[in-house]
């Protein structure tokens, strides 16, 4: 090895070449590396400030978030070297949309990227598209209205669905009954596909709403340490709802609204948009969003300031397509609400487009779980079925030795988190200290979907 | 008439209507409709009593909050630095195998600049930390009030940040195992070496040899004079693996007594003989009056032969440019006597991790393994010799790719331009080349953002 190569020299200046990639990109590299016209086109939708935060660049990056369709915006970073791209979003396209719409922001963002105080001329843009679609979604409601479908065809259509229906409850309670019989016990020797046949049969009489509870048992007996009290309570709700739908003449118009939610019978947006509205600016005090591989789900909770009433938003899609309700966290939203038939909190449909008029940095009013629990009880006796119920609470994150999470509020009283929630970040942001949460509710376990820290209210 | 609660009903329902009917008559005071089958009435009494127990449900009192996080009076690293560390992190810049000395060199940054991490990222920051013993004492200086306190809760994390105190009293840390020990050496001199030796002292005498050469080990972490005294008398240790530990701390402190002593032993045996144009570097034999007993302690080696191999090796390299008055590019240039010189200078260098001589033995035998040794930071012309020993290899690219790690580590961030300039000339290959170069400049660009971010 002894300086054998010591007479050889660098590269011949004379070809030297300048280093593209260190160089200001034009509109047309970046138009380069889109997989599709298409994503091109969704890309130039988003190359405004409105949906992102926290960019910044250096000579070799560019980064930034994007507000997407769920609570956490989708995290952007584009290595211009590659050039390589990242994205926290499920897309499938590479590079998705929001990789290239970042860069075009950056090449031309009239310095956006840098700085961005100086959105205002994007951020109205933004604006007036939102109020176009709004005024289109009306015109769409006012058309369904107008033009009710031929009445004799509807009136069939729901008496074969009855029928299907009537035809699946007596199924099903056949098969609860069949469970009692054999004992509980027994239903724990139960395969998964046992469980999923139950569900589809559900699925095919036009139960959704009792077959996605069916389908989650086959996994709860076996994941649960109280499984035997889960089990009765969910199987005793089961058949509270079957007697109810034997019954349904003889029920109240919210209770009926309200079992037609627990069987998953949806009602028509124009019938919902006829009901009962409310105008208000509403608080959105939490989202939770999953995601199960083909449909995202959304639940956003609202609060109206004048009112104080709570409802909840469901939003669905495809994955990868644009939920409606894409408001952060805190958002105040001057809305028109209509509100499902049901008994509070009741679901609710945001009439028309909404329009975020500020950002709230806090929670309204938060209270102990003895307030909390005292509230739901009569929640809980107006609607029987109902399930997880939403809470504003002072409490601080703790764990217990064994490292599971859990809220303790100012009188001592605790609450375990629930299975999946992560207590650590929590834990992080607030550091034990009491804090005002957004908490879903559900079987004796809380889901904090956000918490105020240090003056703004984070998403969870 | 048969009222019955919650447990009677869960106990029938267990077992079976068929083993164990029950005709439940009233259940959370409503009577259940009579002339219905057994299973019937048992249903109706679940959803009855299912009710009663939810609207019922009380939280359970578990006794007052436990303690709450200490204010810190440091604050926040900047929402540009801590955007650097989430992406970082989260892999999002470099890939993740690559991002071990952007991570360290944002900790010592932060550090620096008197800031912590913030609450939003110290999950991560102690998760990596977790997987990464080597980032614990830089982790743990930047981790501020709320982090200590959050990794204290931690099953995990706690092990090795659980320290009540900085610094552990005496009669803690006796009662330590030897990873704990080591782990809380590693983070008190990461603060205060002195504090650290006090410990070490503490316990010295009773502790066994792993013990105790765990203990020197531990001294990597914020090595410096102040070292010497009692590495010098870890030195005459009873036990093998302690002199050795010792002797390893003491060849990176070339300006120690014993590194005087070894060089004093060495720089009359050196000479440079020859014609200007053939000149040669000589090494005497130690001559027969020589205190070997004193050298033998020093290099803890044996026999003459190996005193005067391992004398090469130890001694500081600086005696050999002190005593020819030759760069070190010049003595290896020459022939050697005895031979096997070059190869016990490239030792010598990568022992020391002396920069100078391992980028003069990289220059003129092609050996990089010292450089590889080198803990940094190179200074912008140490890291351009490096770069045009690399360039002008007949394989830049293994060359680079073997130098891929101590390059990340220790290259000097303005020197991008000459990396982009190399890049350019090479038209796109070979391709394993421009990788190499573009992951060099992506973390150099990245480690200069992270100092402009912390300015």
């Amino acid at each position: 090895m002894c300086g054998r190569y010591r007479d050889r020299r660098p590269p011949d200046d004379g070809r030297v070449q300048q280093f593209a990639p260190m160089a200001r990109w034009t509109i047309d590299d970046v138009n380069r590396h889109a997989p599709d016209p298409k994503s091109l086109a969704a890309a130039r939708k988003l190359a405004r400030p409105g949906p992102w935060s926290d960019t910044g660049s250096t000579d070799t990056l560019v980064w930034g978030k994007c507000q997407g369709s769920g609570s956490t915006p989708y995290q952007v970073s584009v290595d211009l070297t590659g050039p390589a791209f990242k994205c926290t979003c499920p897309s499938r396209k590479f590079p998705c949309k929001h990789g290239l719409a970042l860069l075009l922001l950056w090449v031309d963002g009239d310095g956006a990227i840098e700085d961005v105080t100086e959105v205002a001329g994007f951020a109205s843009d933004w604006q007036a598209d939102r109020v176009e679609r709004a005024a289109r979604t009306v015109a769409r409601a006012d058309r369904a209205t107008s033009e009710p479908a031929d009445p004799e065809a509807r009136a069939k259509r729901l008496a074969q669905r009855l029928e299907r229906m009537d035809a699946g409850v007596d199924d099903f309670e056949r098969w609860l009954c069949d469970l009692v019989r054999d004992g509980l016990a027994g239903a724990r020797q139960r395969t998964y596909e046992q469980w999923d046949a139950t569900a589809a049969r559900l699925v095919d009489a036009q139960l959704p709403g009792l077959a996605d509870r069916v389908r989650s048992m086959g996994g709860d007996v076996h994941r649960r340490a109280d499984w035997t009290d889960h089990l009765l309570t969910e199987i005793g709700r089961w058949f509270l709802a079957v007697s109810a739908w034997r019954r349904r003449d003889e029920l109240a118009t919210s209770q009926l609204g309200d079992l037609r939610t627990f069987l998953g019978w949806s009602v028509a947006t124009d019938e919902v948009l006829a009901g009962r509205t409310v105008d208000d600016t509403w608080h959105l005090l939490g989202v939770h969003r999953t995601d199960d591989g083909r449909l995202q789900a959304q639940r956003s909770w609202i609060r109206g300031t004048t009112t104080g009433e709570t409802a909840v938003v469901l939003d669905f899609a495809a994955v990868g397509g644009a939920l409606r309700t894409a408001q952060v966290t805190g958002s105040m939203i001057a809305a028109t609400v209509a509100f499902h038939e049901g008994a509070a909190p009741a679901r609710a449909t945001f009439v028309g487009e909404p329009r975020v008029t500020g950002r709230s940095t806090d929670l309204p009013a938060p209270t102990s779980f003895v307030d909390v629990l005292d509230l739901h009880a009569g929640w809980i006796a107006a609607n029987p079925l109902v399930g997880r119920l939403p809470a504003v609470v002072r409490a601080a994150v703790a764990v217990d030795d064994r490292g599971s999470g859990l809220l303790v509020d100012v009188d001592g009283a605790g609450m375990p988190l629930a299975v999946g929630v992560d207590p650590w970040p929590l834990l992080a942001i607030t550091g034990g200290h009491p804090t005002d949460l957004f908490v879903e509710l559900d079987q004796g376990a809380a889901r904090p979907l956000s918490v105020v820290v240090e003056g703004s209210l984070v998403a969870v | 008439m048969t009222a019955i609660d919650w447990h009677d009903l869960r106990a029938a329902a267990v077992l079976g209507s068929a083993r164990r009917p029950l005709r439940p008559t009233i259940a959370a005071g409503v009577v259940v409709p009579d002339g219905d089958t057994v299973e019937r009435s048992m249903l109706t009494a679940a959803a009855l009593l299912g009710v009663q127990r939810r609207s019922g449900a009380r939280a359970v009192a578990v006794g007052g909050p436990s303690e709450p996080a200490p204010v810190d009076d440091r604050s926040e690293a900047s929402t540009a630095a801590t955007q650097l560390l989430e992406l970082v992190l989260a892999g999002n810049v470099v890939r993740a195998a690559d991002s071990m000395p952007i991570v360290e060199h944002w900790f010592t940054a932060c550090a620096a600049a008197g800031r912590r991490v913030p609450d939003r990222s110290l999950v991560d920051v102690l998760q990596r930390a977790q997987s990464s013993a080597a980032l614990r004492p830089l982790v743990l200086g930047v981790l501020g009030e709320r982090g200590r306190w959050l990794a204290r809760r931690h099953p995990a994390w706690r092990e090795w940040a659980s320290l009540d105190d900085e610094i552990p009293t005496h009669e803690r840390f006796a009662a330590m195992s030897t990873k704990e020990r080591t782990a809380a050496l590693r983070s008190v001199r990461a603060v205060d070496p002195a504090a650290a030796r006090a410990l070490v002292a503490s316990t010295w005498v009773d502790d066994r040899a792993a013990d105790r050469s765990a203990a020197i080990g531990a001294f990597d972490v914020g090595l410096g004079p102040d070292d010497e005294p009692f590495l010098e008398h870890a030195l005459d240790d009873g036990s093998k693996s302690v002199r050795d530990a010792a002797k390893s701390a003491l060849d990176r402190l070339p300006d120690s007594d014993r590194g005087r002593r070894l060089a004093a032993a060495l720089a009359p045996l050196i000479s440079v003989h020859g014609l200007p144009t053939r000149r040669r570097v000589e090494l005497a034999s130690l001559p027969a009056e020589a205190d070997t007993a004193a050298l033998e302690r020093d290099l803890m080696v044996g026999n003459g032969v190996t005193v005067l191999r391992s004398l090469v090796v130890h001694a500081p390299l600086p005696v050999w440019e002190r005593s020819t008055g030759r760069t070190p590019t010049d003595l290896l240039a020459m022939t050697t006597e005895p031979p096997g010189l070059r190869d016990l200078w490239a030792l010598a260098a990568a022992a020391q991790q002396d920069t100078a001589w391992a980028i003069a033995v990289a220059d003129v035998t092609g050996n990089t393994a010292p450089l590889a040794q080198c803990v940094g930071p190179w200074s912008p012309e140490d890291t351009r010799r490096v770069l045009s020993i690399a360039a002008r290899d007949r394989s830049p690219e293994s060359r680079v790719a073997s130098l891929a790690e101590s390059l990340a580590r220790c290259a000097h961030p303005s020197v991008v331009p000459v990396l982009e300039e190399w890049l350019g000339s090479l038209g796109g290959s070979p391709v394993a080349l421009v990788n190499q170069l573009r992951r060099l400049i992506k973390i150099l660009s990245t480690r200069t953002a992270v100092t402009e971010a912390f300015r």
